[in-house]
């Protein structure tokens, strides 16, 4: 494993999902701010490549790029009247900014005293065959906690499915 | 150039500043449920990163991110089910709108 | 010999049986008291007749003395006691025998009255102190036996207080007999300072011993006492208004007994009196002046009460001359006669008004034939008054003049025997006015048996009594002796000329009295007006008290009252200040607190906005703490 990332992707990618983030929020178009935001979960994907995660840069893109992202739009749709609803006011608010740089500002100075130890340079994160074997192990500590993760789905879309569905309860 | 840790991790913060920003300003429900999944992913982030440089071998970061990533998404779902519940009582979808609980 | 004691011990007793009966109860008893005044009459005579002969000895060794102490003052035992002497025994003759007498004839007198059971219940009372006071060996006895018999006389002069005359004739004589009671005081507390005793035994003999300034403030303390009680001038001026009661008390306590209770603290001092001498020029003086004042003012009344009442007057005037010419033996003899013949003279007078309805002469006349008993018995009386032979009067009268003459007071004499003509003149006023003449009243009729009866046995007493004057004045220890037959036949003559002079002006009608009240109108006017001691007492004293009072209760209304008054104002304030503080301090600091919490919760609510973002912004504030926390702190 190298001990650090190539430079001019890393770059790309980080104006890709800042630059997704900051027009999401900037843009006065509730349809175009989703599409920002599934722009970031894109960038995002490629990321976790660089970082060699494959699984995850897939999960991540089914999940947040081709479901929630969806799943946003038609909610959007959904809760707008009238189409010129959907350009709104930017709701700009200096309180919100201020506390966002603070906290940031105090998250940034807690990562400059941040040294952990790093793994050695040969240490390589697993291919996605070993990944799935680590994680379907029977022996191991995941495999359970798995299982339990998609009961809580269940439920969580059984009670989306109850909150959102009917005109009459 | 070399980019150790810090820089995705810094990448992170960024994110999860600008998640910040939205969900603390933004008026309309689906933009502050849209400014928590750039928080949700800001997390991941700062994991997958951690995962690669401090425990590459048992890739605990991602383990512990594909977990977020589940209840990330239940609870997306659930939000937006929220939101259209919502949208039916008041007919908006206006934060300022919901103040029942003002004292 | 102590059943002595009973004889003032029965008519207290009978006192406080009638005192807690109902007034029906009370009037059906009557036979109570009579039979009490009855036995304690026989006892008296019979106790009399054991002293008989009396004599020096006993007075020096008494037959009979008890003392119970009940007190003791530095040293000296104060208390009561029984003293059975031949004085004591001579006074409890007089007043037990006048007192049945009384008694008797108010039996019918007032059998119609609704409270004749009252009327009895403090003559009862009255008799129990008089005879406690003529039994008593120690002044301070005296003096308290002295007190009740004033209270008797303030509630039987104002036995009928429904009527106004009555009422202030009551307290006036109270008050001006209390006058004379300062007095008296104060002579006692010398007395006391001076010997530490108020026994006879003791006192008397000592006061020969004593400096005469200190026997002469005894004893004129005394004597103002006594001239209260016994009417001298110028605290005679109760007396008259006293009529007011009814008669039999009147010849009961204003004739016989209580009027002479004076005269006899007067005799039984009369060895202080004597230490002081001054004393005795006084008393002579005082009785003189009373004797002429009560005699010229006799002559003038037309209610027959009222010549009566001032010839009591002047007749205790005649006892303190002789008491004040120093002997013992005249004044008593003379209280002695006196009562006798002035009670009988009160009774009929009693009948008399009882018959005609009315008390003034002037409706009166020719009772003679209507009346005969009482005229006669009348008679025995006005005869014995005026001092003519051989009534007792006539015996008493010539026993003053002869100490008078014997003690060289020539002036005094004179004066003496003006004063027998003019009771002579008043007393043939009255006789002819009431008995002779035609008649201006139809209808008079005899008084009933039980009236008669006293009257007979008092006209009785009063013709024999005077033929033991020698005896009367051996049984107190003086010499023994007939009057000298000069002074009896100038007495007499004076005596026959005054009553001739009154037949001849009333019994004839000889006397224009309008020409006279004219001609002498200044002398009328002054005798008319009582010699003016009324209006005097009146302008000065009463009037004075009147503004002392007036002011004082001015004094009480503004000052007192103002203070009174004033401390509850400043109560009210204080509670009106105290009710505001409470209001605005208290209360509002209650309230004040309640509307601050309200406030305070009214700006803490408006954190609750119901907005979501609002809520979101605090707990990121709190979060962003944290973390500069931790980084800070603890390190990354």
């Amino acid at each position: 494993m190298s001990p650090s990332l190539p430079l001019v992707p890393f770059a790309l990618i980080a104006v890709a999902i800042i630059g997704g983030g900051l027009m999401m929020l900037l843009s006065r178009n509730v349809v175009h701010a989703t599409l920002w935001m599934l722009e970031t979960m894109l960038a995002t994907a490629a990321l976790y490549l660089l970082l060699n995660a494959e699984f995850l840069a897939l999960v991540q893109i089914m999940v947040y790029a081709g479901a929630v992202s969806v799943l946003v739009l038609f909610v959007v749709m959904l809760t707008l009247r009238r189409r010129q609803d959907a350009v709104r006011s930017l709701d700009a608010s200096p309180v919100a900014a201020a506390l966002a740089v603070l906290f940031v500002a105090a998250v940034s100075l807690g990562i400059t005293r941040f040294t952990p130890t790093l793994a050695p340079a040969s240490a390589q994160s697993p291919t996605i065959l070993a990944f799935g074997q680590l994680l379907f192990d029977p022996k191991g500590p995941i495999m359970v906690p798995f299982e339990i993760a998609s009961l809580v789905l269940l439920v969580a879309l059984v009670g989306a499915v109850w909150w959102a569905g009917g005109e009459r309860r | 150039m070399t980019l150790g840790l810090h820089a995705p991790l810094a990448l992170g913060a960024v994110l999860f500043g600008l998640g910040l920003y939205g969900a603390v300003s933004k008026r309309s429900a689906v933009m502050v449920l849209m400014s928590l999944e750039l928080m949700a992913n800001a997390v991941n982030i700062n994991l997958v990163t951690l995962s690669r440089f401090v425990t590459p071998v048992k890739a605990t970061g991602q383990f512990f991110a594909v977990f977020a990533m589940v209840v990330s998404a239940a609870e997306i779902g659930l939000g937006l089910a929220l939101v259209l519940a919502l949208y039916r009582s008041f007919r908006t979808i206006e934060l300022s709108a919901m103040d029942r609980l003002k004292g | 010999m102590s059943w002595v004691i009973a004889i003032p011990v029965l008519p207290a007793l009978a006192f406080v049986l009638l005192l807690p009966l109902s007034r029906k109860f009370r009037n059906k008893m009557l036979w109570l008291p009579i039979t009490g005044i009855a036995v304690s009459a026989i006892l008296s005579i019979v106790a009399f007749l054991k002293v008989w002969p009396g004599g020096e000895e006993a007075i020096q060794e008494p037959i009979f003395h008890v003392f119970a102490p009940i007190a003791h003052v530095g040293g000296s035992a104060l208390g009561a006691g029984v003293l059975l002497d031949p004085v004591s025994a001579a006074m409890l003759v007089v007043v037990t025998v006048v007192g049945l007498c009384v008694q008797i004839y108010s039996l019918s007198y007032m059998h119609s009255d609704e409270r004749r059971g009252w009327y009895y219940t403090v003559l009862s009372l009255f008799t129990a102190a008089m005879l406690g006071l003529v039994v008593a060996d120690n002044f301070l006895q005296l003096y308290g036996m002295w007190e009740v018999m004033g209270l008797c006389s303030y509630l039987l002069i104002g036995f009928w207080h429904e009527e106004e005359g009555p009422r202030k004739a009551s307290i006036k004589a109270f008050l001006t007999t209390r006058v004379g009671d300062i007095g008296f005081a104060l002579g006692l507390a010398a007395m006391f300072t001076a010997t530490h005793s108020f026994s006879f035994a003791v006192v008397l003999p000592a006061a020969a011993h004593w400096a005469p300034g200190v026997a002469t403030v005894v004893a004129l303390g005394l004597l103002f006492g006594a001239m209260g009680k016994s009417a001298q001038v110028p605290l005679h001026v109760w007396l008259p208004d006293a009529m007011a009661g009814p008669t039999p008390a009147s010849a009961l306590i204003h004739a016989a007994t209580m009027v002479a209770a004076g005269v006899y603290l007067v005799a039984r001092s009369l060895p202080i009196f004597e230490a002081s001498g001054v004393a005795l020029t006084v008393t002579l003086v005082v009785g003189l002046t009373t004797a002429l004042v009560g005699g010229i003012q006799a002559v003038v009344q037309y209610d027959i009460k009222k010549v009566l009442a001032y010839s009591t007057i002047s007749q205790l005037g005649y006892m303190f001359i002789a008491l004040g010419a120093g002997s013992q033996l005249a004044g008593l003899y003379h209280l002695v006669t006196h009562a006798f013949f002035k009670s009988l003279l009160f009774l009929g007078a009693g009948a008399i008004i009882h018959a005609c309805h009315t008390q003034d002469m002037r409706e009166m006349g020719a009772l003679r034939k209507s009346m005969p008993i009482t005229t006669i018995v009348f008679t025995v009386g006005t005869l014995a008054l005026a001092g003519i032979f051989p009534l007792s009067g006539f015996w008493s009268k010539d026993e003053i003049l002869t100490v008078l003459a014997h003690e060289h007071h020539y002036v005094a004499f004179g004066l003496a025997l003006l004063a027998a003509l003019i009771t002579a003149f008043y007393c043939a006023r009255l006789w002819f006015r009431v008995f002779g003449g035609e008649s201006h009243n139809h209808h008079a009729h005899e008084a009933d048996a039980k009236m008669l009866a006293p009257m007979v046995l008092l006209a009785a007493i009063t013709l024999v009594i005077g033929f033991a004057t020698p005896m009367f004045a051996t049984f107190l220890g003086h010499e023994g002796e007939w009057p000298a037959i000069a002074m009896a036949a100038s007495s007499s003559a004076v005596a026959v000329a005054g009553l001739l002079a009154g037949w001849w002006a009333f019994g004839l009608g000889k006397l224009d009295t309008a020409k006279v009240k004219a001609q002498f109108a200044w002398a009328y006017a002054l005798v008319a007006n009582k010699f003016y001691f009324d209006a005097v007492y009146e302008a000065v004293f009463v009037r004075g008290f009147v503004k002392i009072a007036t002011l004082l209760w001015r004094f009480d209304g503004s000052v007192v009252d103002a203070v009174v008054n004033g401390a509850a104002r400043l109560w009210r304030q204080t509670s009106e200040y105290a009710w505001a503080f409470d209001g605005s301090v208290i209360d509002g600091a209650v309230n004040g607190a309640a509307s601050a919490v309200k406030s305070g919760g009214a700006r803490a609510r408006r954190l609750q906005t119901g907005q979501v973002q609002a809520y979101q912004r605090f707990v990121l504030g709190a979060a962003i703490a944290l973390v500069l926390l931790l980084v800070l702190v603890k390190g990354a």
